[in-house]
């Protein structure tokens, strides 16, 4: 059940009903009915997971109580692993163990040893990685005693399943969700049109952005080796704006619905390719895994206070472990690695200021340089991409070649179906991206600025814009996460 | 939260405008019934949904004539004339032709549960494939390819009928189909651009069977293979034998095995058809055993590869679709030693 789908609207509309008119205030009812919606969301996926979803939420609840209710360290570090072993036991059988085992097959076979294995070839079920780790994030908050044990199994249960942010995130702790779910929710109208409009630009992201970037990437990405440089480079653009719009829209979608249930989830996207390099790059895009790594892996790993050997590291493993994260295949775990690397030049060079910060003043000079900086990032990004997104290392070889190799004259391909319509739409939406970069989303606060007519005329102009230039309907990217 | 309530109705009072007369035209004739859902002569002709077509035309029919034989297929199986077909049945075979665009073999096995779900007794069966039917195809979310809730259950419903609203909606059909209902006039665009469709055809509404007879004067005046639509037989085949890599998997042999139990539960005579694509590449060796150990090694009939019904392209309207006379030496093939 995708958020763009005539199934999820009458889905929404019948949670929204039931939550709003028929429960009204009582809390107990507002998360009970959360709760079965979310099961029934899940289970639209595939009611064979369900059973998955609910052991996993109940391992968490029992060892969370367990934690909770000792003093005895040892005790304490007993129900931690139990946890997080069984945790990441399922995560790895369902997610890692045919890819570990045909590795490993694959390793001897170099060596001239044949072991033959045995694969489960399981279906993925789908946002197993982001409910583990909000179950994860929890037990681990309840061992640092950052929070207490939540005895009300109900809304434990709400809190991983939770339906907006199930699939694909934001992954979301328990100290800043539990609490929203402990107090009844009110109706409140502007907190509901707030919703719809954050709504309304996710699906702007999806429809618009990324299925339209998307057709193209996929018809460059399908035979790199038919395309010339330029092209092969419009590719990986067209890919890095997909896997943006992609995302960070669904995440908008999922803040807009939760919005209209009154929960506010954790920001996940800062508009990451207005950053000016990786590492603040890193600090606004998907905040709430980057967060989990550094606040759960990172920190505990001794962050940057050990010195610089240390500090690249750790860097190295938060970015090897989200490579992995993101999939069972050695690209991701490249991806991670390249990305690992943009950050050594900044580790070496620590504190020390580099020669051009001291013209980043808010003047033309300033202004242009900050824009180029952005477009090296976004440079950096798109190379990080070429390896995500390539499955074979041949592949990934073969584009990289032909992207800087390759014939570098400069012709539209005519098979490129909607070209200039998707230029367009990409000049458009980063200009609104860019006029509103200090609000949320650029449909933010739309009420204070503009009278109802002329609201109402922008979001008609949208919705025919999302009828006349929809891309392909593509499944979200991150859904296989 | 009333107030909210009636600001939205307001908002979308001219989307709701815009839905009354998307359901008051219906131009993709899924909202309403119909005794004939493509009616002849028309300039031009709004491209339908053939599963609703097959499955809206047999719920319309059924009950007065109450079939008993079908053809299954994509728009290959098409050119398979009832009347020839008929020739070769027992004198009381009802037929019906049960295609769809781009059909896959889960859709023919529920297009049998659907009829089995009708209490019909299946006397004749004739199942046209070809390895294309056992792949998956990407385009079975388009509102032409999507199977019918009528066939699969109203849990499709929605999908179903928001994915041909929003094909509506499109700026390029929306444009065409107002204007030519506007204007009344067949412009070269819309047919140009697919969105509407201006081959002009025969049909039968009770068979449900389609007949470009236009195509085939066009041939006997030799104006058919023109050099426009040679293009359309490019690449040309190089007279080789070659093998298609096998496509029925352990989930297509259930669903090959659950339409054969159905029909042999109801001792229906099935034939099943390899269609002689113009690409001349044979089925695999290990589809074919597996057809004939389901169905019987008698009841298949392998027309695909290099043989005399693909050598020329005449027998070929382009390189997907082959022509009546080339399904009529099929059906004397296959029922060449007549059982009735």
């Amino acid at each position: 059940m995708l958020f763009h789908t005539s199934t999820f609207l009458v889905f929404f509309l019948v949670v929204f009903a039931l939550h709003w008119w028929v429960i009204k205030r009582d809390v107990k009812w507002q998360n009970g009915l959360l709760l079965v919606a979310s099961y029934f969301f899940y289970g639209c996926w595939d009611w064979r997971f369900v059973a998955l979803l609910l052991f996993s939420t109940l391992l968490d609840y029992f060892t969370g109580l367990r934690i909770g209710n000792t003093d005895n360290e040892r005790h304490r570090k007993t129900w931690l692993w139990i946890s997080v072993g069984i945790n990441v036991g399922l995560l790895g059988v369902f997610k890692y163990y045919d890819f570990f085992t045909l590795s490993f097959a694959d390793l001897m076979s170099t060596f001239g040893w044949k072991v033959d294995v045995v694969t489960l070839q399981l279906i993925l079920p789908v946002g197993i990685s982001f409910y583990t780790f909000h179950g994860l994030s929890y037990v681990l908050d309840i061992y640092h005693k950052r929070i207490q044990p939540d005895r009300n199994l109900v809304d434990y249960a709400l809190f991983v399943s939770y339906f907006p942010l199930l699939v694909a995130g934001p992954i979301e702790r328990a100290t800043h969700l539990l609490p929203q779910l402990k107090k009844a929710r009110q109706f409140n109208s502007e907190q509901t049109a707030e919703g719809l409009r954050f709504f309304l630009w996710g699906l702007v992201k999806k429809v618009l952005i990324a299925d339209n970037c998307g057709i193209i990437a996929d018809a460059i990405y399908a035979d790199p080796t038919q395309w010339n440089a330029p092209t092969l480079w419009l590719g990986v653009a067209m890919f890095t704006i997909q896997v943006y719009g992609d995302f960070s829209g669904y995440s908008d979608m999922a803040q807009g619905v939760s919005r209209i249930f009154g929960i506010q989830l954790i920001r996940n996207f800062n508009y990451p390719y207005f950053a000016t390099s990786i590492a603040e790059y890193w600090k606004r895009w998907h905040l709430s895994l980057t967060g989990w790594f550094r606040d759960y892996i990172y920190f505990p790993l001794g962050g940057s206070r050990g010195g610089k050997w240390q500090q690249a590291r750790n860097i190295f493993v938060i970015f090897l472990l989200s490579g992995f994260w993101h999939g069972a295949n050695w690209n991701y775990v490249g991806w991670g690695f390249v990305n690992a690397c943009f950050f050594l030049p900044g580790i070496i060079r620590g504190t020390k200021e580099l020669w051009y910060e001291r013209f980043l003043k808010p003047d033309v000079r300033g202004r242009l340089l900050e824009i180029g900086l952005m477009l090296f990032t976004f440079i950096q990004i798109m190379m990080s991409l070429v390896v995500f997104r390539n499955t074979s290392i041949g592949n990934m070889l073969i584009y990289l070649r032909n992207m800087y190799f390759g014939d570098w004259r400069f012709d539209v391909p005519e098979s490129l179906i909607g070209f200039n319509k998707t230029m367009i739409l990409v000049v458009l939406f980063f200009a609104a991206e860019w006029i509103s970069r200090k609000k949320e989303h650029p449909l933010e606060q739309l009420h204070k600025t503009f009278s109802r007519p002329l609201r109402w005329l922008i979001y008609y102009l949208i919705l025919i814009l999302l009828a006349w230039f929809a891309g392909h309907q593509q499944q979200f990217i991150y859904f296989q996460f | 939260m009333k107030g909210i309530i009636i600001r939205a109705f307001i908002f979308l009072l001219p989307i709701l405008g815009v839905a009354a007369a998307y359901a008051f035209l219906d131009p993709f004739k899924v909202i309403g019934t119909y005794s004939n859902y493509k009616p002849e002569g028309l300039a031009l002709n709004v491209p339908l949904n053939q599963n609703r077509v097959s499955a809206g035309t047999f719920l319309f029919y059924n009950d007065s004539i109450r079939y008993n034989s079908f053809i299954f297929g994509s728009s290959r199986s098409m050119f398979y004339e009832v009347k020839d077909w008929q020739a070769h049945l027992k004198t009381d075979a009802r037929c019906f032709h049960f295609d769809a665009s781009a059909e896959t073999i889960e859709g023919i096995l529920h297009k049998i549960q659907f009829l089995e779900r009708q209490r019909v007794e299946f006397q004749h069966v004739l199942l046209i494939l070809d390895v294309d039917i056992f792949r998956p195809y990407t385009l079975l979310n388009e509102h032409l390819y999507m199977e019918d809730p009528l066939v699969v259950g109203y849990s499709k419903w929605l999908t179903f009928q928001s994915s041909h609203f929003m094909a509506f909606l499109d700026r390029k059909f929306l444009r065409a189909y107002s204007d030519f209902q506007y204007s009344g006039i067949a412009k070269p665009y819309m047919a140009q651009l697919n969105l509407l469709d201006d081959k002009p055809f025969e049909y039968n509404p009770v068979s449900n069977e389609l007949r470009y007879t236009h195509f085939e004067k066009l041939d006997e005046a030799g104006q058919y293979y023109t050099e426009e639509r040679m293009k359309k037989f490019q690449p040309q085949r190089d007279g080789k034998q070659r093998f298609s890599a096998p496509v029925i998997d352990s989930r297509k042999k259930e669903q090959l095995a659950e339409i054969a139990q159905i029909l042999g539960e109801h001792n229906c005579d099935t034939r099943i058809v390899i269609s002689p694509l113009f690409n001349q590449i044979n089925m695999a060796k290990e589809d074919l055993m597996t057809l004939g150990t389901l169905f019987g090694e008698k009841n298949v009939y392998d027309f695909s590869g290099v043989n005399n019904l693909t050598e020329s392209y005449t027998g070929y309207y382009e390189r997907s679709h082959y022509r009546p006379h080339i399904a009529r030496a099929v059906l004397d093939s296959v029922y060449s030693v007549r059982p009735y």
